[in-house]
């Protein structure tokens, strides 16, 4: 008993010896161009909590960042500095490789992150899933973001273009300026406060886009969902498309003059919400079952008599207001609802 | 097994990949259909990772250390503070904690995964360069050969102008509106046309061969007169989504998580009503274009489900 306390004691000892030398070691900032960025820094956190690992590299503001985790959780937030910074708990090994060509004088235009769980792997390669943990990037505002994590949920804000590909966890995007291209299979996926194109696909989540707007008027925004809801509201784009299988889809907001909006769902409802002076053209179907209610006064539309209305198959077409947009509501077997808001 | 819910056994033995090949088919099935044990299957894995994690190896030290154990603590509290668990948790803890601890020794078989990648791949290819070959000849329709790349490849064109046929052709429901309906179709046109761009983007094979098949109205006038087993197109979707199937089935086992798995078989499931639903309804009358709209976006789900985890898997097993 007392030689296995003894061992334990050794054991001990020497662990927190190594670890206490692990936590001293920092290296310098590399900024060599082509080669991996080694720019360590091991150390204890301020908190005194787990220990991160640091990399960081200089960079231009509108530098491609991209990642590959396994499992985990990824924060990446836009930053002032033409610098990307990582932060990684729990794993053993953090490189910022540049790739692609380089310039002595510049800062990186393309960056990889690799992450590890092991210490002994000789060569990371670029491009495979890396281990697990938390990993936390800065990066330049203008910077476009690739990311992929096969397990976990994604934040991701400031930035100009987000690329996010997960398969089970949330994608959460906020104020993203230029493009955002969120996917993932088991998870919601949430964008706010940003602007430029948009796609965005679950396959069992919800989709939610809440204050987006297009930076030029041929922008699209696209959201899809295979059994999850699709929400979108304070939508400013002129091309606007959500669609589902057997969730349901929300647009609430504004519709703008001359844009064309196509709401889609198989066996659930699709609801449009728009304020009471809105001027739309719409048509409004529903094939088996539901039916059409609305909140306003649809007319014929230019060179007509009566907006059509086909009873034995719920289909309602005419002109809201002074009509301009095109509206087309969709539900085989679920309720199309027109409402004022 | 369909109306009698998996047993803790089960549902253990197929997140840790023990179950027979019949086995494990027959518990997708159950979980494709039963929310409680998806749940239960959810929960057993989210355990899994609880003790993956907590016990993953420390990088930088070779016995426990005062680091590992806070996180044990840590994680215990969080678990204790949880919800109380339901009965057969318990067991599990200790099972997925032996599965956590084996886990780092076994196989792990990327490599496999890669070859399998590969392999998907090349079908792509075969597929792509087979769909060039079968791309139609001009239908002498000048407003269908006129239209710009992208708005070839959409069926809801031909589609809205039979719309526009069929509403006048009922004139006892329908006030003929030719404008209404002749801008209805533009609209939808234009819709359709963003899809397409967008199924484009993600992978060139589907998309081709959607574009291979799209009926003309022409076209697929002399078959609304017989009885039709199939509605005109449909095929084209059918052939994409076989081979997208494939490219998921050589690579799925090594990417996707048992949960994930699960609830793509699900996803499919629910895909697969909504085809077979409109499908019955494009099949009763074949004038009717919005049903074809309806089955055509549903297989379109499809392809889009099919691509979304075609990416997953490919790029795990490829590392790319």
């Amino acid at each position: 008993m007392k030689l296995t306390v003894l061992i334990i004691t050794i054991l001990l000892a020497l662990t927190l010896s190594k670890g206490a030398h692990a936590a001293e070691e920092t290296d310098e900032a590399a900024s060599a161009h082509g080669a991996p960025v080694a720019a360590a820094q091991l150390a204890t956190s301020e908190e005194g909590t787990p220990q991160h690992l640091t990399r960081n590299v200089s960079a231009e503001s509108d530098v491609v960042v991209s990642l590959y985790l396994g499992a985990g959780s990824i924060v990446v937030r836009g930053w002032d500095k033409k610098e990307v910074r990582a932060r990684a708990g729990e794993v053993g090994r953090l490189e910022l490789r540049r790739t692609g060509a380089t310039d002595g004088s510049r800062g990186a235009r393309r960056v990889e992150v690799l992450v590890s769980n092991s210490e002994d792997d000789e060569e990371m390669p670029a491009g495979e899933p890396g281990g697990t943990g938390h990993i936390e990037l800065d990066v330049p505002r203008g910077a476009t973001v690739n990311l992929k994590l096969r397990q976990g949920d994604v934040e991701i804000s400031d930035v100009a273009e987000a690329r996010v590909d997960s398969g089970n966890g949330d994608v959460d995007a906020r104020r993203i300026s230029r493009a955002a291209e969120l996917s993932c299979l088991s998870g919601s996926i949430y964008l706010r406060d940003s602007s430029g194109r948009v796609r965005l696909n679950a396959m069992s989540g919800d989709v939610e886009a809440v204050n987006v707007r297009a930076a030029d008027e041929r922008e699209e925004l696209i959201a899809t969902s295979t059994s999850g809801d699709v929400r979108l509201e304070g939508i400013a784009h002129a091309r606007v498309e959500g669609r589902t299988v057997s969730g349901s889809v929300r647009f609430i907001g504004r519709i703008t003059d001359g844009g064309t909006y196509s709401l889609k769902t198989t066996s659930g409802d699709v609801t449009l919400a728009v304020p009471a002076d809105s001027s739309f053209n719409v048509k409004a179907l529903v094939v088996a079952g539901g039916e059409i209610i609305t909140d306003f006064e649809v007319g014929a539309v230019e060179g007509t008599k009566k907006p059509i209305t086909k009873l034995s198959k719920g289909l309602l077409a005419g002109r809201v207001g002074a009509g301009g947009a095109e509206v087309s509501l969709s539900s085989f077997s679920g309720t199309v609802y027109l409402r004022k808001r | 097994m369909k109306g009698k819910c998996l047993d803790e056994g089960i549902l253990q033995g197929y997140l840790d990949g023990e179950l027979s090949a019949a086995q494990t088919r027959e518990a997708e099935t159950h979980l494709a259909a039963c929310a409680s044990c998806m749940a239960a299957l959810r929960e057993a894995e989210s355990e899994l990772s609880f003790f993956s994690a907590t016990f993953a190896p420390d990088p930088s030290v070779s016995v426990p250390t005062e680091l590992l154990r806070t996180r044990l603590e840590a994680a215990v509290e969080a678990l204790e503070s949880a919800p109380a668990p339901e009965r057969r948790r318990a067991t599990w803890k200790l099972k997925g904690w032996l599965s956590a601890l084996v886990a780092p020794l076994a196989f792990a078989p990327q490599r496999a995964g890669a070859y399998a990648g590969v392999a998907a791949v090349v079908v792509f290819a075969v597929i792509f360069v087979s769909l060039q070959t079968l791309r139609p000849r001009p239908t002498g329709d000048p407003t269908q050969d006129a239209r710009p790349e992208t708005a070839a490849v959409t069926p809801a064109a031909p589609q809205a102008a039979q719309s526009t046929a069929s509403n006048a052709d009922q004139s006892t429901e329908v006030e003929p509106l030719e404008v209404a309906s002749n801008e209805t179709g533009r609209r939808e046109s234009r819709l359709a046309q963003v899809k397409f761009n967008r199924a484009a983007t993600r992978t060139a094979a589907p998309t081709e061969r959607v574009e291979a098949s799209v009926p003309t109205p022409a076209a697929t006038q002399p078959e609304q007169e017989v009885v039709q087993k199939s509605v005109p197109g449909e095929e084209t979707y059918q052939q994409a989504i076989a081979s997208l199937a494939r490219a998921v089935r050589a690579t799925g086992d090594a990417a996707l998580t048992p949960a994930v798995r699960a609830d793509y078989e699900r996803n499919l499931a629910v895909i697969d009503r909504a085809i077979e639903e409109t499908r019955r309804a494009a099949l009763r009358n074949p004038q009717d274009a919005d049903a074809t709209a309806f089955l055509f976006s549903a297989y379109q789900s499809k392809i889009d489900l099919l691509t979304a985890v075609a990416d997953q898997t490919q790029s795990a097993a490829l590392g790319r």
